[in-house]
């Protein structure tokens, strides 16, 4: 795999023509940096205005295995399965069905160079949106395995950061799945919601999926970032949320809670409760919120109407 | 602030955005009449939450048309309306974010993207 981010950066810029070339060597790239081996430690951390967040992980991929550490827990992963640690015991989620990936056309490689990092040979890589730059990508030419990921916001700031401090390609190191769960459940498909789009700012509503109890999760993806949106009844609470901050889009106020991997956003519509979760740059999610259901109060009369008769 | 009649119902609800909810009690504290208001609010949703709830005996809609329900629909939604009412029962229901957390990531690291990549990140 040795040279491989180098190989197909250079074919996406010198053979292909430089649009869709590019876009295909970015694609490429994405894809075989998922199944990449590696174990690495490091830092992630996200800041929007005056929210910000930082933590340490800790990352082992082999064998088509991951397993991630942190000061909130571990995560096994194989597969579609993942399996969370609470106390002593394993529980495992199974998402059933997911369809397929697309990276958006908006997005393009941008300018490569040559360096070193963490005393590896390395190539940066710029992702462009629109002609503009998105991220930054400090990528190991052995293992294709990102050392360094930048996230710009509109403004050109770093929205989050994560870079590896410690990197070893191909660790020789034997995983095994907990043998047992506690408990096992599955991530079914469920009926998409009337009330949410399609499609929002280039993000395509790609899979929904029932939650317990009355809701659902549509997930969104643009190949590149990717958010949640659950959607369960108007009552419903998260109570959370209490500390967040609150801010505005086209005159519509939200809450927000800014976490290092992730940005949480809540609002309720006239209808329903919302809660948005994913790893989309502030631009996007401002966008995203202005073509989702908007947040408001119901009238009088509609409240009393749905207590009363559900 | 202008008098937050429209508010009070949601703010006994805790439905506002976090500062609307500060703004709404910073007013009550100095506002006698948007107090009494609230009082009232509160008084009459109690009373409402302590009649006796029974199970309608034939499907609604059809039920509705007859004399007798629709009276009975027809004073409360008067007498709610008189006083300018808005009838909310306490939320029950909590979303627990870690929970929404493991279905985001269960769902992320099946595809690639930024995060996946890299290795999620435990936790929210």
């Amino acid at each position: 795999m040795a040279k491989r981010i180098a190989t197909l950066v250079l074919s996406a810029l010198v053979v292909m023509p430089a649009a869709a070339g590019a876009d295909e060597g970015l694609a490429e790239y994405l894809e075989s940096a998922m199944d990449a081996e590696f174990h690495g430690s490091g830092v992630v951390m996200c800041t929007w205005g005056a929210d910000s967040a930082a933590t340490t992980y800790e990352v082992t991929r082999s064998d088509g295995m991951s397993m991630v550490q942190g000061p909130d827990g571990g995560l096994m992963l194989s597969g579609a399965l993942t399996a969370s640690k609470a106390g002593a015991d394993w529980y495992a989620l199974e998402v059933s069905e997911w369809s397929a990936w697309s990276l958006s056309d908006r997005y393009s490689l941008g300018d490569t160079t040559a360096t070193i990092r963490l005393g590896r040979s390395a190539t940066e890589v710029n992702v462009m949106e629109d002609g503009r730059i998105r991220a930054r990508l400090v990528i190991d030419d052995e293992s294709t395995v990102p050392l360094l990921t930048e996230v710009f916001g509109a403004d050109g700031g770093v929205f989050r950061l994560a870079a590896l401090v410690e990197f070893v390609a191909a660790p020789a190191v034997d995983m095994e799945m907990p043998e047992s769960f506690m408990e096992h459940e599955m991530l079914m498909y469920g009926e998409p919601s009337s009330l949410l789009p399609d499609s929002a700012f280039g993000y395509r509503r790609t899979d929904t999926y029932a939650l317990d109890g009355s809701g659902s999760q549509a997930f969104y993806s643009d190949g590149l970032f990717s958010f949640s949106v659950f959607e369960v009844s108007r009552g419903a609470a998260p109570g959370d949320f209490t500390d967040g901050s609150s801010f505005e889009v086209e005159g519509a106020t939200y809450t927000r809670i800014v976490t290092a991997s992730n940005v949480w956003v809540h609002w309720r519509s006239p209808e329903r409760s919302y809660v948005l979760v994913g790893d989309l740059p502030p631009d996007h999610i401002e966008a995203v919120l202005s073509e989702l259901p908007r947040p408001g109060t119901r009238g009088v009369i509609m409240r009393w109407l749905s207590r009363l008769f559900g | 602030m202008t008098h937050p009649i429209d508010l009070l119902s949601a703010f006994l609800d805790g439905e506002l955005a976090p500062a609307d909810q500060a703004e709404v009690a910073n007013h009550l504290h100095g506002c006698a009449s948007c107090a009494a208001d609230l009082e009232g609010i509160s008084r009459v949703r109690d009373w409402i939450r302590g009649m006796p709830v029974e199970e309608a005996p034939i499907p609604l809609l059809p039920a509705l048309r007859q004399p007798r329900w629709a009276w009975a629909a027809a004073s409360i939604a008067a007498a709610a309306l008189a006083v300018g009412l808005v009838v909310t029962p306490a939320q029950t229901e909590v979303l627990d974010l870690d929970t929404l957390a493991g279905q985001h990531t269960a769902r992320v690291v099946v595809s690639p993207g930024i995060s996946s990549i890299r290795g999620p990140v435990v936790g929210r």
